[in-house]
Formats: C-alpha cells, structure tokens, sequence
C-alpha cells in the first residue's frame, strides 16, 4: 500500500482503530463521559480527514474498495448524522444512573459498517459492511431492555435481518456462479466470457433479483417493509436515527453502485430486471405512503413514510442510460441530504419532546408545540413540509431532481405514483404541521425544562439549512456537479 | 437619482406603518404617511422642472433587471427600470401631488378610525404602485402596478369589512377589473410574441417598422389592451363596478376612483399611442366607447340620490371624454383633460366628504339642502369644484374640456357625430351638476341633527389648495406636442371644413344646461319639501328613471348574462364531479391503508412469512 492509498482510506482506519480504542478503554476505565467524547473525538477526526479527502483521486484500494467522491460525501453525511445521533444520546444517557459504555462502541460500529458499505467494490467487503452495520443495530435497538418492545423489535430486526442476509449470500453465489467474479467492476476479459450467454441465462437475473431483495429488506422496500414500524417505534430515539439515516443511505449508495457497474457491464441484464425493481418501487410509494395515514405515533409515521421515500429514491437505479451517471449520483446525493437533514431535524424534536420515561412520542404529545415551543416547532413545520416536498424548503428541491430524472427517461409508471404518492403523503404530512396549531396543549408541563444553548442553537441551524439548500440549492447542486 | 427614489417614499412609509402599526399614535403615522408624501410630491415637482433640461427631454432610471426572457432571436431583458418623459412628469405630478393633498385630508377625515394606521399605509401602498404604472418603462412592470393599484383599491373599498355590502362592492370591482386584465394580459402576450420585447420604446419603434397602419395584429393587440383599458377606467361595458366603489372611505374615492386610478386606462392608451395609430378601427372604437360612456353616465348622474353616486358617475362621464380625445388622436388634450379632472374631482370628493362628515355620515342629497349658509366655506369649493366641472369659461375644465372638443370634428377617428356626443355630454355634465348643487347647498335644510364641521386648518388647506390648483389649472397645460408630434395622424382625407359656430356652440352649452336647470328644477331651488318626496319616489317608480339610477340596467344584464348562470352551474356542480373523482381516489387509499394496518400485525411469523412471499411474489412476476 502506497501512502495515497492509505489516505483514500484514512477514515476507515480511523474509525476502526478508534473502535478498538474504545474497547481498550471499556478494559481500562469504566467512564461514560469518557468514551463519549472519545468516540466524539473518533468521529470528528474521520470527518475531517474525509472531508479532506474529497475532491481528490479515485483509488482503489485493494480489490475490495474503491474510493471515489461520491463515498466520500455519503460518508460525510454518515458521520454528520452519526454526530448529531451521539449529542442525542449523550443527552439521553446521561440521565441514567448505569454506565452505558458498550453503546458508544455499538455507535461506532454502525459507523464503520456504513463507511465500508459506501466505498465498496466488491460483494465480499459489501457483506462484510453489511453485517457490521445489521449486527451493531441489532445491539442497539435492543439497547434499552427495561423499555416497552426494546427487546421484541430487536428480535424481529435480528432474524428479518438474518434472513435477508441469507438471501442475498444465495443470490451473490448465483451472480458469482454466472460471471466467476465478487468485483462489481469485472475485468475486460472474464465480462467477455460472461456476456457471451447472458441471452438465455436466467440465474444471473434470479442472482440480482436475490440481492436485490437483501438490499430491499434493508431500505425497508414493500414487500420487505414489515419490520421497519416496529424497530422504529421499539428503538430509542436516537438509535431510530441512525436505523433511519446512517443505514439506508449507505445501503443505497452500495446499490446505487453495483447496480451501475453492473448495468455498464451486462447490458442484457437490467431488462429482465427492471420490471420487478419498478413494481417495488411504485408498490413502496403507495404502500408506504397509505399506510401512514391515520397513525397516532409520530415515529411510526415516519417509518412508512422512509418507506415511501425510499421508493421515490429506487426512482434512480432504474436510470439505465450511462451518460445520465453523473446526474443520477448528483440527485442521488442531494436527495439523501435533504432526507437526512430532515430526519434529523425531527428526530432532534422528538428526543426533546420525550418525556421522563422515554414513552412513544404521539401527535397528540404535540398539540399547540407552536405556542410553548416556537423554535421546535419551526424545526418540525420546516422538517415535515421539506419530507412533503413544498417548495422553499431542501425536500423540494429533491424531488424535483428525481422527477426531472424521471421526466428525461420517460418513467411514466413511475412518475404517475411518485405524484400520487406525494399527494397521500400530504394527508398525514400536514395534520402533523396543524397538530402545532391547535390550541389545547393538554401537555403544558411537559416543556417546562429549558432549552440548552446547544440544543437551541442545534435546531436554528437545522432549520436554516433545510430553508438555505431549498433557496439555494445550487450551494449543494454545483458542488455535487464537480465529483 | 431622485427618479429611482420616487416610490421608495411611500414604500418605505408603508412598511413602516404595517410593521408598527397599531402602536403608533396618531401624529406618528401622519408624519411617516403624509410627510412621505409630501416629499414625493415635492420631489415630483422638482423632476418635472428640471426634465426639459435632460437629455432629449427623457430620464430614465435603470434600478436591476428584473428577469429576461426568451423572444426566440435571443434574451430580451425586463428590467426594474423608470423612464420618465413629458406624459409620466405629468402623471406623476397629479399622483404625487393631488395625492399628497388627498393624504393630508385623509389624516384629518380618518382620524378617529380605529385602523388608521392600516388606512393609511394602504394609501400609501397605493401611491407606490401608481407611480411604478406611470414610470415603467416596459410592460410587464407597468402590469406590476396595474395590478399593485387593483389590489389596493380592493382593499380600500372593502376597509370597512364589517359590512357586507362594502365587501361586495369590492369583490365586485376586482372582478370586473380582472375581467379587463385578462384582456390586456393576453394583448401584452401577442405583443411580446410578435414583437420581442416588452419596452415600450421599443414596441413603439418595431411597430411602426414592421406592421402597415391597418394590419391585423395591431388591431388586435390594441383592442385587448383597449379591454384593459376599459375595465381600470370604468367605461363601457366593464363601468359597472364604479358607482358600488364608493363604498370606500371618501379620501378613497377621491384619490383611486376620481383622480389617478381610474385615468390609469387613459395614461395607458396614450402611453401606447404609437401602436394605436396603426390601427384607426381601433381609435375609432375608443372614441364611440368613451362617447357613449360619457352619456350613459351623464344621464346616471341625473338620478341619483347618493352625492357620492353622482360624483362617481360624473367621473365616468369625464374619463368618457378623455377616452374620447383618445380616440379622436387628441392625446395633448386627453391628457390635460386628465390633469384637470383629477383636480377638480378630487376637490368635488373631498368636499363632498366634508359636508358628508358634517351631517354624520348621510349621504343622500334629498336629505341635505340648505347647507349654503351653514357650511359657507365647503360651499364655496364645492361650487368652484362644479364650475370647473361644467367647464366655464376661465376654469382649469375650461381649457381642457374645449381642447378636446375642438379637436373632434376634423379627426379621421372621430367627426360630427361625436361632436355632438360631447356637446350633449356637457349639457348633461350642467344639468346634473346643478341639481346637485340645488339639492344639497339650497332650498330649506332637511336634516335634523346639528352639524358638526372640522375646522381643522391642515383639512382647510389642502381643500383650499385643490380649488386653487382647479381655478389656475388651465394655465398649467402641460406641452406634450413634442412627444405625440410625430406620430400625429396624417389627414388623408383633407382638412374637413370646420364650420364657424362650432366653438360659440361649446362655449354656449353649460350655459344653457344651466338655464334650464333654473326653470325645471325650480322645485329643488326652492326646496319644496312635497315635491321633493314625490321627486325621490319617482326614482323608484318611474320606469326610465329606475333604469338610469340603476346604472342604465348593466348591473342586471350582467347579473343575468354572466353572474346568475355562473351561480346555476355552480350550484348544479355543488357536489363536484371533478371532486368526486379524487374524493374516490382518497376512499381507495383509505380502503388500501385498512386492508394493509391488518398486514402490520406485530406478529415475527407472519412477518417472516410475508417476506418469503413477497420474494417469492417478486420473482414469479419476472419469471412471468
């Protein structure tokens, strides 16, 4: 390894040498303080040197990772959430009386499952990410045991997950049976083999089909949805957070990936396979989008909500014109950044609006926050109308990136169900904006607790960058452009 | 430049007065609000005195561009930027000035208003609006302030929303209003399709380049815009939501249905001059429009029993005459014309109000009379206001009101008939005129309560200044012979003989309107109060008087042709088909979303379960 090499993959080290310190430092001092500010310190260190690192060469190290600009902003915006998810539990746990230390290194492992997930290349080191990050979520949704469903939703993300994980290990060894190689980018000379009888060959389509369904499970895609409400609503806050953010957004950069590389490769699979990526895709925007209606919990609406965003995003692995690459990962990116910044900014709200025993947050809990909270309330309006995708906030100009890309490629289908599906979404998305509104707060006392600086200044900022990428969305739009 | 900061006055008073508004006393909105003005105004003045020194007798202001389009052949640029020739000094100085003179009666009149604040800061959101229609420079801005001053006077005709029938004059005036827009709108669309650009200069020099005097396209165009034109001016046939705008305080009646608003249709035919030429169909279409305007509410006038009615009628029947000079090519006088109107109807207004406050709001006139001993200062302007208003000789309507006339008989787009349109116009103009007077200021007082007059100096003084500014007007005649000069229309068809007694006959007219107001309306002069009920009863009665105080039945045509069919269809449609449709797609989306809650049961098997199925699902259909 050169020195280049070991800079594209500073941040993976660092992350992964600072997991191994947290342990020596579970062995060394049992301090709850400590090790969060030590994997405090991990995270702002990986960031750095990410952030350093964009902009600079592609490498690839070894075979199993390729680093490239677009892994290094996902990873950014990984960590990013992945700080914002540590201030919400330090915040969380330091009203506890146990020393919660194994949480900061479940924390950091979830980060190194994503951040290997981002920069792979090949099916070995994407399993291998994908189960860093499943097992470590599994740790940590289960994480509050005395809590309601804690355990319950832990179990069922535990075998869903497993079983996912075995059919994508059955559909990676068809995919490897057929072309006789775990490297997304395959050389020229084993494609030339391959392409020769992918006419009739129908297990490379099951493969994919097997792989993709493994990847589904993770997005929470219909119809491999069924756990995302549960975890979600059994899993503290700021584990949710990361359920929500850190996992699918490096899920789907890894798929956005291979599903390019093998579209470059073998142009006659994506036919065969389109069909079925598009039906989950319109099913998951429906289907998410209706059955988040009439929920009482906030958190299990956002669940179905994921669902549904994550099927506008599927919007863009369908895209199967190469030269539309660099449009795809550009909207690809603005769009996992206006979801995640609006996920974060009401998950920031529901962890402050949580009562002393940490109770499912209902809208009811939210009735007239407008009045006794003016600022979480902006967050939340602000939050709430960029997921519906109003103009003037970041989620708008999202949207209108995937339909512009659907416009382009003709996806009518799709098209037709993504505004279908916004037009729901707006019959939950907006009671929750009204809910704010209404004027008999039954829960007066439940605010009395100040504000801290940080958590104020915390939520103007979240507010501000929500409205300051949808007014000027080119900040992030041209960035995206140069990678 | 002082130019640029013309509107900025008023502006920034106005977001002064809405972000304080209710905390500030009322010396403080006065200052901010009138103290705005009388700065524009002076401003104005200053502007207007120095524009011949300018280059070409042209300033223009170029503040940012506002946004560019694409014509086609390239970008066309609409930018935020003032021009200011000859036509715009003028309207500038009648809106700025006759404004500032308005907005100081308003602080006295609107006092003791709960709103004031808000009053006033829509005035002078008003004001700001009007001065960016008189000095676009390209269309699209002048739209802006077209619609900035429908807005404004929708608001103020509706500021005493607690009353219904205030809210639906207003309603009634943005929709009729609209109704012209929407013309206009689609003739600035043509325009810029055919031409490339929406400057007015330009415009101007490409037409006359591109298209023959006759073509199709300026017909067109110029008859849409004609159609704004006449829905912002009250003319036939979108006239109707004039006299129900009086409904608003009288300080708004003076300003936006009496001095500057409603002359906007005017400035902009005239602004547009260069395109009507080319289209003498149109022009001729003008000047019947505005002939026939100036009659019908002529005869309005006469039967009324409301002295705002009578005023706003008289308004309609004047800006007929401007529309008139207009058509007949008598740009000069039209706009004089303008000039003048604005101040002496802005004194009748005001006046009108004063006397109206006096008698605690009544403003019926058989209700009145008397009031020429008791309110002798009001009197007086009132009378100065009417002199000027029947154009007798040596007042400011005088001047204007013969320019006008003696150009019509020898224009291509005019002629004799519309000659005697207008001498019948100035009969009807007297006779009105003089009943009104008899009925309120003479005969016996027909009130029971005490008057209560202001005697304040600040509401004196700016009446006092506006009957000066009505008597010395006609010295003011402002020389745009130079801006419509060229493009005067050629007499093809030679010089037609003048006859001699044309001007003797105009001179003559208002008084002989006069006269026989003396003998037939004796009954109002002397103030018989039997007469008078009988007079007020026949209003209702008699089937021709019924028609013509109803505006001369559009009110009800409209209402049948266009309002009671459109209310049927709406009401037949209550239950939306439209509607219906999409209220199915949110019942199978509330069907969907029941059948799937039984799906999310908690339950790991079933989970598990629907897992394998659904791959199971996924891949049949690729297989299939």
């Amino acid at each position: 390894m050169d020195s280049q090499t070991i800079i594209a993959f500073l941040p993976q080290l660092i992350l992964a040498a600072g997991t191994v310190g947290a342990l020596l430092l579970v062995a060394w001092r049992r301090s709850q303080r400590m090790i969060a500010y030590f994997t405090l310190v991990t995270l702002l260190l990986t960031l750095v040197s990410t952030f350093n690192g964009i902009g600079q060469l592609t490498t690839a190290v070894t075979q199993l990772f390729y680093v490239d600009d677009y892994g290094r902003f996902a990873l950014l915006l990984i960590l990013l959430v992945s700080i914002c998810s540590l201030f919400l539990s330090m915040q969380r746990l330091s009203t506890d009386v146990e020393v919660h230390d194994e949480y900061y290194l479940l924390m950091l492992l979830t980060v190194l499952g994503g951040s290997i997930l981002v920069i792979s290349d090949h099916f070995a080191s994407l399993f291998l990410g994908f189960e860093l990050l499943s097992i470590s979520l599994v740790g940590l949704v289960g994480y509050f045991r005395q809590q309601q469903y804690s355990v319950e939703s832990s179990f069922k993300y535990l075998i869903l997950s497993a079983s996912a994980s075995s059919f994508m290990l059955l559909g990676i060894a068809f995919i490897y049976a057929q072309t006789g190689t775990l490297s997304f980018s395959p050389s020229a000379d084993i494609t030339g083999v391959s392409s020769l009888s992918l006419a009739n060959n129908y297990l490379l389509p099951l493969g994919f089909i097997l792989f993709f369904s493994g990847m589904a499970f993770k997005l929470s895609l219909v119809p491999f949805h069924y756990w995302t409400p549960d975890v979600y609503q059994g899993a503290s806050t700021p584990v949710t957070l990361l359920v929500a953010t850190v996992s699918k957004c490096a899920i789907f950069v890894v798929l956005l990936k291979c599903c390019f590389a093998y579209y470059q490769h073998y142009m006659g699979l994506h036919e065969q396979v389109f069909n079925v990526i598009a039906a989950v895709a319109i099913l998951s925007m429906i289907l998410g989008n209706s059955l988040a209606l009439k929920q009482q919990s906030i958190k299990r609406i956002l669940a179905y909500s994921s669902i549904a965003h994550m099927g506008y995003l599927l919007i863009i692995v369908l895209l199967n014109q190469v030269h539309a690459i660099e449009m795809a990962w550009q909207s690809t990116l603005f769009y996992l950044t206006t979801y995640l910044i609006a996920c974060v900014s009401i998950f920031t709200v529901i962890c402050l609006s949580e009562g002393e025993q940490h109770q499912d947050v209902n809208l009811a809990d939210w009735q007239g926050l407008f009045w006794h909270r003016p600022l979480l309330a902006s967050l939340v309006i602000v939050a709430v109308l960029s997921f519906a995708g109003i103009p003037l906030t970041a989620g708008f100009i999202g949207k209108f990136y995937l339909i512009n890309l659907a416009a382009n490629q003709a996806m009518w289908p799709l098209l037709a169900a993504l505004i279908i599906g916004s037009g729901v979404a707006l019959a939950y998305y907006l009671p929750m904006v009204f809910t704010l509104f209404t004027e008999q707060g039954q829960s007066d006392k439940k605010y009395d607790h100040l504000l801290s600086f940080g958590h104020r200044s915390m939520v103007s900022l979240f507010i501000v960058l929500g409205l300051l990428l949808g007014i000027f969305p080119d900040v992030l739009g041209h960035w995206l452009l140069e990678f | 430049m002082l130019l640029a900061l013309l509107p900025i006055f008023p502006l920034l008073s106005f977001i002064f007065l809405v972000g304080f508004g209710k905390k500030l006393s009322w010396l403080q909105i006065t200052l901010s609000s009138v103290g705005s003005m009388l700065i524009c105004a002076l401003a104005s003045l200053y502007l207007s005195y120095t524009l011949p020194n300018a280059e070409n007798g042209v300033m223009v202001a170029h503040l940012w561009q506002w946004f560019s389009l694409d014509n086609g052949a390239g970008q066309s640029s609409v930018n935020v930027s003032f021009y200011l020739d000859a036509l715009s000094a003028v309207m500038i100085c009648v809106v700025s000035g006759v404004g500032f003179l308005i907005h100081l009666f308003a602080s006295i009149y609107m006092k003791e208003d709960n709103n004031f604040s808000r009053f006033m800061a829509y005035m002078n959101l008003f004001i700001v609006a009007m001065l960016i229609l008189v000095l676009a420079d390209n269309l699209v801005l002048l739209y802006l302030g077209w619609e900035g001053v429908g807005l404004c006077s929708f608001l103020l005709i509706g500021f005493w929303y607690q009353e219904k029938s205030n809210v639906l004059a207003a309603r009634k005036a943005f929709i009729v209003t609209r109704i012209g827009d929407t013309a206009m709108a689609i003739g600035l669309f043509l325009l810029f399709r055919e031409l490339g650009t929406v400057n007015i200069n330009e415009i101007s020099e490409l037409a006359t380049k591109q298209w023959l005097v006759g073509s199709d396209k300026a017909y067109w165009i110029c008859l849409l815009l004609l159609g704004g034109a006449v829905g912002k001016s009250a003319q036939l046939p979108l006239q109707t939501w004039l006299p129900d705008a009086m409904a608003g305080p009288t300080p708004v009646s003076a300003l936006i249905h009496a001095a500057t608003m409603v002359t906007a249709g005017v400035y902009l035919i005239a602004r547009m001059h260069g395109l009507y030429l080319l289209s003498p169909e149109v022009m001729n279409y003008v000047a019947w429009v505005g002939a026939i305007t100036l009659l019908l509410a002529g005869v309005s006038a006469l039967v009324q029993t409301d002295m705002k009615r009578v005023l706003a009628y008289s308004t309609m029947s004047q800006i007929g005459y401007m529309m008139l000079a207009l058509g007949a090519g008598a740009w000069s006088a039209g706009i004089f014309h303008l000039m003048t109107h604005a101040f002496f109807k802005a004194l009748l207004f005001l006046t009108a109000g004063a006397v109206i406050y006096a008698l605690h709001h009544q403003q019926n006139i058989f209700k009145m009379g008397g009031l020429l001993k008791k309110l002798p200062f009001e009197s007086t302007l009132f009378i100065i206001g009417l002199v000027c208003l029947m154009a007798l000789p040596g007042t400011s309507g005088f001047f204007s009101k013969e320019a006008i006339i003696a150009e019509l008989w020898s224009s291509p787009t005019a002629g004799a008939t519309l000659w005697w349109c207008a001498i019948v116009g100035a009969l009807l103009t007297s006779i009105y005129s003089c009943r009104l007077f008899f009925l309120v200021f003479l005969g016996t007082p027909r009130f029971d309560q005490p008057l209560h007059a202001s005697h304040s100096m600040l509401l004196k003084g700016a009446l006092l200044a506006l009957a000066l500014l009505s008597l010395i007007g006609g010295l003011l005649a402002p020389d745009l012979r130079e801006l419509f000069s060229i493009e005067q229309l050629s007499n093809s068809n030679g010089n037609i003989a003048e006859p001699a007694w044309l001007h003797t006959v105009a001179i003559i007219t208002p008084f002989i309107g006069i006269a026989f107001s003396w003998f037939y309306f004796a009954n109002y002069r002397r103030g018989d109060s039997n007469e008078l009920a009988r007079a007020e009863m026949q209003i209702s009665t008699n089937v021709i008087k019924r028609l013509s105080f109803g505006g001369i039945g559009f009110d009800m045509l409209y209402s049948l042709l266009f309002v009671r069919p459109f209310v049927g269809i709406a009401r037949l449609n209550r239950r939306d088909v439209v509607d219906q449709l999409l209220m199915s797609i949110a019942w199978y989306v509330r069907i969907c979303r029941d059948v799937l809650v039984f799906s999310q049961n908690g339950l790991l098997r079933w989970y598990a379960a629907a897992f394998a199925f659904g791959l199971v699902v996924l891949i049949g259909g690729w297989l299939l």
